[in-house]
């Protein structure tokens, strides 16, 4: 007897593409209004033609951003279509009667949905390509590019869904994990952040890069971008979606793995699968503490420890009460039941002890957090952010002189040992002349590759202080003014890091620059002098600068007060190669050369810089 | 050969089947008798391949049904809740079941069109339960299966269209040899049709006899002497007795020729011998005390 059974089955296939004809047709509809008929309006109503490369352009855009909001939508709209029957007993019994093994029904349903959303996107392409043919802008390239920027995404959020549809066996919770699922990296995080937060000083908020990546939805959003290089269209972040497809082929495979030791009788279950049931109930646990338990803290308790109306007790019965909520809600989805406090009491407890367990070592700093800096000789480089709230002191910088990273390590100590007072402040920065509030936050990039951050918000500092090498009023200053950080100071922004250096960057050319200055006598207003620079003199300006600091004249104060009459002037360059993330505001032009522009400080010590100035006749004196 | 051994099925820490072991011969129609709950439906689950055993080997011709398509081409199942698609007609789902059975026979789905009066465009979900018990028959014995499982089959079905439906099983098992699975919780529904009957009860099967086996060893005599009734002798097992006026009616484990021929010493004014039923059979052939089978059946 010949058997039909293979790893695909025509009839499921077909029968699929049958019974979910409205989903498809709806998707082809919204991708026929968004490119080809769109096309054809933008060439049919504009009164000037617009170029092939704007028509282009606009459609890859389309398509970049469209691919990745419809792909998220409509992945998980298909997967819940082709495994709907698995979230009804009825269904999944009758289909598994079938002469069919689990991996045939699995993958035949997998790729019905797939192509359900592969082929209205060829469709659409082609007739977008056919759109532009017609008006002699066709680029296959483009359109391969525009295939992918479709296709790949709906490979990965598809096969994301369906994984979601093989763990539940209710439909309607499918969307919610998928949902959850793919923000709940980045998510997670900014609860143990500010779980962290809590109880942690010097605890750093900063996102991992790794964990953004978890969440493909705000990865790609970030990492996608249309863009024009040498007078060719990319797509920036197409790896990005290289990888997301071929994570997607691994969560196909994983939700194969899944389908074939989930069982039947898992049908209707909130969680279908044995083993993700613990992890459901525990993460959901854990989630609510962090979340909802820290929500009710801030709501009965005020901000936490910035406030000074901190409460460990407090905090820890917040979130242990939502911890348990969190616990007995998951249990009771799981269990299909009320009555769960019987069968759950165990493990509500664990949860409870290991929240506290966790709130208490943290608070009395048993893994040694707060006390911890890296040895000197294991520090590669060192970032330093330094902000005082009511001057104009500012300094954001990235050192790699062993001085200077002494000079960190001590401020960063002094900072450590004035935790009490510091503490005792809460955000409250005492008003008197000679006490000043700010934040400083130092990153160890260390040789081993790892990475030490800490941050203090807020910061007191006490002028009085300033003679105690030890105080941290003294200590930062010595950093604030030390010569390797003087010329980055000076830069502003732009000057975060030697790695940025811009006399590092490849043919600066320098195109010109505005001084703007408001003149008085006394109080009196006496008008505004507003000029553009040349190149030239943007060039002697900065090189004047680098010369200052060079000699150690950018003595600035953390205690200086702003009133307004601070130097400024914003200088305008471009050089050769790809815009860096530092660059603010950064700009390709045609020619290939990255557009930027900066306001140089100029503290009162810089006398070789305003020398200068003045020589062009740029008035200095307010 | 149907060869269900030790067979054990846990729901979240609930056995439904402890142990269950049972035979269905070939060509046999082999009726699953138990209370509810007593693991029929979990065992027929199982037979289909639904259920994965968390122990214990379910094997159709000596081989695991589990995961075996092979198999399963020659198993049709119409379970209590047959599945069909939501907006599908009779038509639409006899295409389907054509992709997955190679022997499906379209001959024979037209010539069944004349005993299921049914509009094969309709679709299923608007027919009354009973329509949809018949088109679960048509397009099962269209697959043309070498065994047919059946849970509660008849629920739903007129009394003309039972017969109907009976017939046509019995033909597929005379003409072809189709082995017959049916399970019900009523023993008086399967006495007419079943050869084998195996009672379920508490995920175990409790026992399994062929019918002409017990009926061949059991017998139901309704006695009339001349004056009182004299002691019967030693050597015949009597299962039960019981009097109305002169008339005794007594049960005897043994043949009924054997039986009668001994009897037939006391000179009986009447002797005669009364149909058995399966229910009767199964109560006092085993009303022993470590049996609840009397209330499974009654």
């Amino acid at each position: 007897m010949r058997s039909k059974t293979s790893f695909f089955n025509p009839t499921v296939f077909w029968n699929d593409h049958r019974r979910y004809w409205p989903l498809t047709a709806g998707y082809t509809l919204l991708w026929l209004l968004l490119l080809p008929l769109r096309l054809l309006s933008e060439y049919g109503y504009e009164r000037v033609l617009p170029s092939a490369q704007n028509v282009r352009r606009e459609m890859l855009t389309t398509a970049v951003q469209g691919g990745v909001v419809s792909a998220l939508i409509m992945g998980v709209l298909f997967a819940m279509a082709m495994f709907a029957y698995l979230t009804s007993p009825r269904a999944t019994n009758g289909l598994h009667a079938l002469p069919a093994r689990r991996e045939t029904l699995y993958l035949t349903h997998y790729l019905a949905g797939l192509s359900c959303q592969l082929a209205p996107q060829l469709l659409v392409v082609a007739l977008a390509s056919a759109v532009l043919g017609s008006h002699g802008a066709f680029d296959a390239r483009v359109m391969g590019l525009a295939l992918l920027a479709l296709a790949l995404p709906t490979l990965f959020f598809y096969s994301f869904g369906v994984l979601c549809m093989i763990f539940t066996g209710q439909i309607l919770a499918a969307p919610v994990f998928y949902g959850v699922l793919n923000v709940v990296a980045v998510g997670v995080e900014v609860l143990v952040r500010a779980f962290a937060g809590n109880f942690l000083y010097g605890w750093a908020e900063t996102q991992t890069p790794a964990l953004l990546a978890l969440s493909p939805v705000v990865q790609m959003f970030y990492a996608l971008r249309v863009a024009v290089r040498g007078g060719t269209l990319l797509v920036e972040g197409l790896g990005w979606l290289w990888i997301y497809a071929a994570a997607g082929l691994a969560l196909a495979a994983l939700g194969l793995l899944a389908y074939r030791g989930r069982h039947s009788e898992a049908a209707g279950n909130t969680v279908a699968i044995g083993w993700a049931k613990p992890v459901f109930k525990y993460g959901v646990a854990f989630c609510a503490a962090l979340a909802l338990g820290q929500l009710v803290y801030f709501l009965f308790f005020g901000r936490y420890r910035a406030n000074g109306a901190y409460s460990l007790v407090g905090s820890l019965a917040c979130m242990a009460l939502a911890g348990l909520l969190g616990y007995f809600i998951a249990e009771m989805l799981l269990q299909k039941s009320f009555r769960v406090l019987r069968s759950g009491w165990r493990g509500a407890l664990a949860v409870m002890a290991s929240l506290v367990a966790l709130g208490c070592a943290m608070t009395f700093d048993l893994t040694g957090y707060e006390h911890y800096i890296p040895h000197a000789d294991d520090v590669a480089r060192v970032s330093i952010d330094l902000s005082i709230y009511s001057g104009s002191a500012h300094c954001s910088v990235t050192l790699d002189d062993p001085d200077a990273i002494l000079l960190a390590d001590a401020a960063h100590r002094a900072v450590i040992n004035d935790k009490q007072r510091q503490q005792a402040n809460g955000d409250y920065v005492p008003d008197d002349d000679g006490i000043v509030g700010g934040y400083f936050v130092v990153t160890y990039q260390l040789k081993n590759g790892g990475v030490v951050r800490r941050r203090y918000n807020p910061l007191t500092l006490y002028e009085n202080e300033l003679g105690d090498p030890s105080s941290p009023a003294a200590a930062l200053t010595a950093l604030y003014n030390d010569p390797s950080v003087m010329l980055y100071r000076a830069l502003g922004r732009w000057g975060y890091s030697a790695e940025n250096d811009p006399r590092t960057l490849p043919d600066l050319r320098f195109t010109g620059g505005y001084y703007s200055r408001t003149l008085w006598s006394g109080t009196e207003y006496r008008g505004e002098q507003q000029r553009d620079l040349s190149p030239a003199e943007a060039q002697t300006i900065f090189d004047a600068a680098v010369r200052d600091a060079e000699a150690g004249r950018v003595v600035g104060s953390l205690f200086g007060v702003s009133d307004g009459s601070s130097l400024t002037v914003a200088l305008y360059a471009n050089y050769l190669g790809t815009a860096r993330s530092a660059d603010p505001v950064p700009a390709e032009d045609e020619s290939g050369r990255v557009q930027i522009g900066f306001d140089l400080l100029i503290e009162p010590s810089m006398t070789e810089t305003l020398a200068a100035m003045r020589e062009m006749g740029l008035t200095i004196d307010s | 050969m149907i060869e269900v051994k030790d067979l054990v099925k846990r729901f979240d820490g609930f056995c439904a089947l402890a142990g269950a072991s049972l035979t269905v011969p070939k060509g046999a129609i082999y009726g699953l008798v138990g209370p509810n709950g007593a693991g029929k439906t979990t065992l027929l689950r199982c037979l289909t391949g639904v259920y994965r055993p968390d122990g214990g080997a379910v094997e159709i011709d000596g081989r695991a049904v589990w995961e075996a398509p092979a198999v399963k081409t020659r198993v049709a199942s119409i379970p209590d809740d047959w599945y069909y698609f939501m907006q599908s007609s009779l038509r639409d789902m006899a295409n389907y079941y054509r992709g997955f059975y190679p022997r499906f026979d379209t001959a024979r789905y037209e010539r069944l069109k004349a005993v299921f009066a049914l509009d094969e465009r309709q679709s299923i979900r608007r027919m009354s339960k009973g329509m949809q018990k018949q088109a679960a028959f048509w397009l099962a014995l269209c697959c043309m299966p070498d065994y047919l499982l059946l849970d509660e089959p008849v629920d739903g079905l007129d009394p003309v269209m039972r017969r109907q439906v009976w017939g046509l099983v019995m033909q597929d098992v005379a003409e072809r040899g189709t082995t017959v699975l049916v399970s019900s919780h009523n023993l008086r529904e399967l006495e007419d049709v079943c050869d084998h009957v195996g009672i379920l009860n508490k995920g175990t099967v409790l026992l399994e006899r062929s019918l002409s086996e017990l009926q061949d060893n059991t017998v139901k005599l309704q006695l009339v002497f001349d004056g009182d009734a004299p002691e019967l002798p030693a050597e015949l097992t009597v299962l039960h007795r019981s009097a109305v006026g002169r008339v005794h009616t007594v049960i005897f484990r043994g043949a009924r020729d054997e039986v009668e021929a001994r009897l037939a010493a006391y000179r009986p004014v009447f002797m005669e011998a009364v149909p058995l039923t399966l229910e009767e059979i199964f109560i006092y052939e085993l009303g022993g005390a470590d049996y609840a089978v009397k209330d499974i059946l009654l």
